[in-house]
């Protein structure tokens, strides 16, 4: 597999626009780039597969064996040719072909599946363990961490590049003055009055950026979802899904 | 490093760590068509009232009216507004919390106003408001059970019922019964359920649907968890009939790295060794054997049919549901005795489709 999209390093600058319907259909017509194009999508979302096979109990160097493992599963065997491009998101195709993975790894020596003619997805591994240090230890199980998980990637993601995006046109100051209007408001929030003084701008201006920012953030969730699932009705239903698995996780996983 | 406290949300509820900058459920909620059709301006942090003028009375709460003929509002929040009410029934005076109708069919908003109430009604102190009552209007006719109508005391079993009309409704886009108020009245007390309008709705959710919706409160499930139980099951046996399997003549240098399992099919004098994969996930082994079972039983029976040229009037695919290409006897036997090979795909013991040994198939069988 070609190595062109770097490392995924925290808070790189990237402008990722593979779909994973795209993907899909790449690999159903046989396309060489289809590896590629899932690398680029599974880079973004491993970290919830890691903490999923460190629920089920493997231990670090497992996990992280297996979460490389599996995806050279995906691009090496025909998986991706047999899933349907019109059903189906890409969070549960990944969380039930890695239990699938998870059990049939079981069943076979980890060795034989090594190496082949790919390299393995540059994946942040070393810090993974530290981060699943802090996951929840009560009783939630694998799955519902699984989505949670998924859930604040996705928010991080989106949320990185909504910076970005502002720095980009040398507005970092607006996004980092206006970012705390971004949750619904409370006692504690700045004034519109403080966030106007502090950017030099009339309120009625910094309302206005309030309120294209809060419409930018948006945007950019949407599109982050939308990668994500195979048709765009399926947007909202996967925000309340990512919803409520936020709440059912009750506020323990950090970010 | 260590873990963070928790905090909660003070417009949504939800709790988060403290670690993120933000609630992690209301901005995600940014992202919600609704939101973002929202001709919210910039100036209004709340939302609009979610009552209109013309709305005077939710269940036995009467809205109280200000001098300038106004419901009075207590307070106002991203979920809804608080107004002053009255208890008809009991001729008191109430703070009645609306959600607004934006929420109304946002699972998530429910289960965070549900959670407030209930630590609310947790709550007894002179300066705190008591929760008394939590209900929903709107709730009509189409979802409501047998024993609504009939005047006799209700229960939990009652909600199971509405349950299963709204699962119905999910599941096929329309409530069970319809027609004017009376009709469907009568119905949900004495008509039987239109099976035929569960098409392809999986026999295990058609079952779970029949419990919920038996008109005898006494035969449907005694409880959430009584259904919670039976919902697993549901589960496990929707998952078993989604499995899908691709057979391969066992000398097919192709089917070697997925195999997971195998058997030998005696046809006549012949013996056919087969490989088992399985395509679809299903961790439990059990319930793996069984299925292989399945399918070499349902092959079985049909590559005696194609041996003793029995007319099989096109219908090789048995009682399959979603048929891709049924196989033509030609195929089949090209598959097993010929030369070029090939796979033979399964679902729940029925064939759906022929994978020919092709250049593509080759590629994408290791």
């Amino acid at each position: 597999m070609k190595r062109d999209h770097g490392p995924p390093a925290e808070g790189a600058v990237s402008f990722h626009t593979t779909h994973w319907t795209v993907v899909l259909r790449a690999a159903q017509s046989q396309q060489s780039d289809a590896p590629a194009a899932l690398a680029e999508l599974f880079r973004l979302y491993w970290y919830p597969l890691y903490t999923f096979a460190r629920r089920c109990g493997h231990s670090p160097d497992d996990a992280q064996d297996l979460t490389q493992g599996f995806f050279l599963h995906l691009i090496e065997h025909k998986r991706l040719v047999r899933a349907d491009p019109l059903r189906g998101k890409f969070r549960s195709f990944l969380l039930t072909s890695f239990k699938n993975y998870l059990c049939t790894e079981s069943e076979r020596a980890r060795c034989h599946k090594r190496g082949g003619h790919y390299e393995f997805v540059s994946l942040d591994l070393k810090n993974a363990e530290n981060r699943y240090r802090l996951e929840p230890a009560d009783d939630l199980t694998a799955e519902k961490i699984f989505d949670a998980r998924w859930a604040l990637t996705l928010l991080g993601r989106a949320m990185t590049r909504l910076g970005e995006e502002y720095a980009t046109e040398g507005r970092a100051a607006v996004f980092e003055t206006l970012k705390v209007f971004l949750k619904a408001n409370s006692p504690c929030s700045p004034s519109y009055e403080e966030a106007a003084k502090a950017l030099r701008v009339s309120v009625a201006a910094a309302k206005s950026l309030i309120h294209r920012l809060r419409r930018r953030c948006g945007s950019i969730l949407r599109e982050e979802v939308a990668r994500t699932v195979s048709d765009p009705d399926e947007i909202d239903e996967e925000i309340h899904a990512l919803c409520a698995a936020l709440i059912a996780s009750g506020g323990s996983l950090d970010p | 490093m260590k873990k963070e406290p928790r905090v909660t949300c003070p417009t949504c509820g939800n709790e988060f760590s403290k670690a993120m900058e933000f609630c992690p459920v209301c901005i995600l909620r940014t992202g919600l068509a609704s939101e973002m059709e929202s001709s919210e301006s910039a100036s209004e942090d709340t939302e609009k009232p979610p009552l209109e003028s013309r709305t005077q009375r939710f269940e036995h709460y009467e809205l109280e009216r200000g001098d300038d003929g106004q419901p009075v509002e207590l307070g106002r929040g991203a979920m809804g507004v608080t107004y002053r009410a009255i208890d008809i029934a009991l001729g008191c005076p109430v703070a009645l919390k609306v959600v607004s109708e934006r929420y109304l069919s946002d699972e998530s908003a429910r289960l965070r106003f549900l959670r407030e109430a209930r630590a609310a009604a947790s709550v007894r102190h002179p300066k705190v408001a008591s929760v008394f009552h939590l209900g929903r209007t709107g709730q009509n006719y189409f979802y409501a059970s047998p024993e609504q109508f009939s005047g006799v005391p209700v229960d939990i079993r009652s909600d199971l019922y509405s349950l299963g009309a709204t699962l119905w409704q999910m599941l096929t886009g329309r409530a069970p019964f319809r027609g004017a108020a009376a009709e469907v009245m009568y119905q949900h007390l004495h008509a039987p359920l239109t099976m035929a309008q569960l098409g392809q709705v999986p026999q295990p959710a058609v079952l779970l649907l029949e419990v919920l919706l038996e008109k005898n409160p006494a035969l449907r499930f005694q409880n959430p968890t009584e259904m919670l139980t039976a919902l697993a099951a549901v589960t496990s046996a929707i998952e078993a009939r989604e499995i899908r399997v691709i057979l391969y003549a066992k000398d097919d240098p192709f089917c070697a790295s997925e195999i997971t399992g195998d058997g030998l099919l005696m046809l006549g004098d012949r013996r056919l060794p087969f490989a088992v994969e399985f395509d679809q996930p299903c961790i439990k082994p059990q319930l793996r054997r069984t299925e292989a079972n399945k399918f070499l039983e349902e092959l079985e029976w049909l590559l005696l049919r194609e041996a003793t040229q029995e007319p099989h009037e096109g219908d090789l695919v048995g009682k399959a549901k979603t048929v891709m290409r049924a196989p033509a006897p030609a195929e089949l036997h090209e598959i097993f005795f010929g030369q070029a090979g090939g796979a033979l795909e399964l679902v729940a013991g029925n064939i759906t489709g022929v994978i020919p040994r092709t250049p593509s198939y080759e590629k994408t069988v290791p």
